[in-house]
């Protein structure tokens, strides 16, 4: 008995060990390859770098303008939070202390827009921009990539909203607050990590964004990191190790802050699309 | 009072609806508009009204249904993939053991990572002369060759695709079964336990039955983005070579915005967002269903 659960033991730690192993290796090599010096041309590749530097992480800011392109990330990643933060606490607040059919109805209409593939939007994105005059204009970026995060945002939130009790809403009316200042000081402290868990997953998507981006930004320096990222791997010659330390340095933001708020992220996305 | 509370209620949610109307109501309106016009390059005001008939030219267009099949092929290969890599991460997840922390961090990492990053590592993982991944399968016997052109190779390349894709999916799957795992009552596995069920029974028997609500709803996710998925596909092939990777979604934004068939791209989109509607309302009446167990 006391050896098969030594033996289940092992191939607990085993299995997790390989699983670490076979989906952690790529974010490893591109950290390795990163701090390579010279060329990435060797045959067999070098899975240890024999000499590790970190001077590819100053040229890259030399070799394109990726100080630019960051700022611009995380102006959009910045106006994305707050645009989808704005819209989806108030409207969550609304549909989960009204609960009646059209108001699901209408979340579920949103939510469905959430799910419209990206191609479908930019056409008639690229119409109405057009008219704004908001073609290559990182303003016109944030509206886009709120427009995917708002509905997700606004089921993350109701769920906690549902979370906390009626009755503290109307003890804080009773106590004079007026019905959006007990929003603000009774209901939103209570369901924090759920405004933690939207306002990550907003900052996340706009950082992330692409598509409208690559489409509707023309000027270089209003380029964005991810469609500096994806132009520079099209360059015919690829300097891997630079595009690399790239890499590393567009996906270090949003990793720490999903391992800083991994928690509070996962219990919004499944109380979003789980529960309703 | 209650009057009250209702009217305050419909005015916070107002801004969002508003909000839903000009970005989300009004571009399908224009999509639905432009897909029986002819609408060219150059957006004229009053295009002429074609009827169905852009309908009809992809109905016949064999580039249209071959789009079809890359896209059921990319869906079904997301699907499976994306599931089973999250069940088997969110089995081994459940279990305590020292390190878990660290290893729940490094199996959800992925999905952290903006998809451009996936697909640059991907590309230089799979690059044919020097990639790591070609190397590994050579010297593990699984190829016969160390330079594998994935990308280049039309048959080959859906695979690449999917590769990176699950890679950056497969976390989110991780995260909903095992909050569906969690929600399984302990004294079920307990009661399995007492009777003398080994492991494998005790997943064919409390846990697969446990994760059905959430398992469903996960699977339609997955069909949802797996037709929304567009960054990763082209990034890494922009839908070649040779149309290989042309699912229908990147096939929507070649026609527009490669080929400037702007009404024919408009025909595709109503007919991607019919079917995204179609599961949609599939997805509602589980979801309700759902909600009325619980």
């Amino acid at each position: 008995m006391r050896a098969w659960r030594t033996a289940q033991q092992a191939a607990l730690y085993g299995g997790v060990a390989l699983a670490c192993v076979v989906v952690g290796f790529p974010v490893y090599w591109m950290a390795a390859s990163a701090l390579e010096p010279g060329s990435l041309f060797n045959f067999p590749p070098a899975f240890f770098p024999a000499h590790p530097v970190p001077s590819n992480f100053t040229r890259i800011f030399t070799i394109n303008p990726l100080a630019h392109w960051l700022l611009n990330s995380l102006f959009v990643a910045t106006g994305t939070m707050l645009c989808s933060l704005a819209l989806s606490v108030h409207a969550a607040y609304g549909m989960s202390r009204l609960r009646s059919r059209p108001v699901v109805m209408l979340g579920f209409l949103l939510l469905l827009g959430q799910m419209i593939p990206v191609t479908v939007l930019t056409i008639p994105f690229y119409i109405l921009f057009r008219s704004l005059h908001l073609i290559d204009t990182l303003t016109g970026i944030v509206i886009a990539s709120a427009t995917f995060t708002v509905p997700l945002c606004l089921w993350m939130l109701k769920g906690f909203f549902d979370g906390v009790p009626r009755e503290l809403d109307e003890a804080a009316l009773t106590d004079g607050c007026t019905r959006l200042g007990s929003l603000y000081r009774v209901v939103l402290p209570a369901a924090v990590p759920g405004v933690v868990a939207a306002g990550t997953f907003g900052f996340m998507s706009g950082w992330n964004e692409f598509f409208f981006a690559s489409t509707f930004l023309s000027t270089e320096t209003k380029w964005v990191g991810t469609v500096g990222l994806v132009t520079y791997m099209g360059q015919y010659f690829v300097e891997w190790s630079a595009l690399m330390a790239t890499a590393c340095v567009i996906s270090v933001v949003p990793a720490v802050l999903f391992l800083l708020t991994q928690r509070y992220m996962m219990a919004g996305i499944t109380q979003g699309a789980v529960k309703t | 009072m209650r009057r009250e509370r209702r009217v305050f209620a419909i005015v916070l949610m107002a801004p969002t609806v508003v909000w839903t109307l000009v970005v989300l109501v009004y571009p399908i309106a224009i999509t639905l508009r432009n897909s029986v016009h002819r609408v060219g390059a150059g957006f004229d005001p009053h295009p002429p009204f074609v009827g169905l008939s852009n309908y009809a030219a992809l109905v016949q267009d064999p580039t249209f249904w071959h789009s079809v099949r890359v896209t059921g092929v990319f869906a079904l290969g997301n699907l499976i993939g994306s599931f089973g890599l999250g069940l088997l991460t969110a089995l081994l997840l459940q279990h305590r053991f020292r390190g878990r922390p660290v290893a729940r961090a490094i199996l959800l990492l992925p999905w952290a990572m903006p998809q451009v990053a996936a697909v640059v590592i991907w590309r230089w993982l799979l690059q044919t002369q020097y990639g790591a991944a070609n190397y590994i399968l050579w010297r593990l016997h699984l190829s016969p060759t160390p330079n594998i052109d994935w990308l280049g190779r039309p048959s080959l390349a859906l695979y690449a695709v999917l590769i990176a894709t699950v890679w950056w999916q497969y976390p989110i799957a991780t995260t909903f079964l095992q909050a569906g795992i969690q929600s399984v009552p302990l004294e079920l596995f307990e009661a399995a336990g007492i009777d003398g069920a080994n492991t494998w029974q005790r997943f064919r028997h409390v846990t697969w039955p446990g994760l059905q609500p959430v398992r469903n709803i996960l699977l339609l996710m997955l069909l949802f983005w797996s037709l929304g998925q567009v960054i990763i596909i082209w990034a890494m092939t922009a839908g070649g070579p040779a149309r290989a990777t042309q699912t229908l979604a990147i096939l929507t934004y070649t026609r527009a915005f490669s080929d400037f068939q702007f009404d024919s791209a408009s025909a595709l989109a109503t007919i991607v967002l019919a079917i995204s509607l179609g599961i949609g309302l599939f997805y509602y009446r589980l979801v309700l269903r759902t909600e009325h167990l619980a």
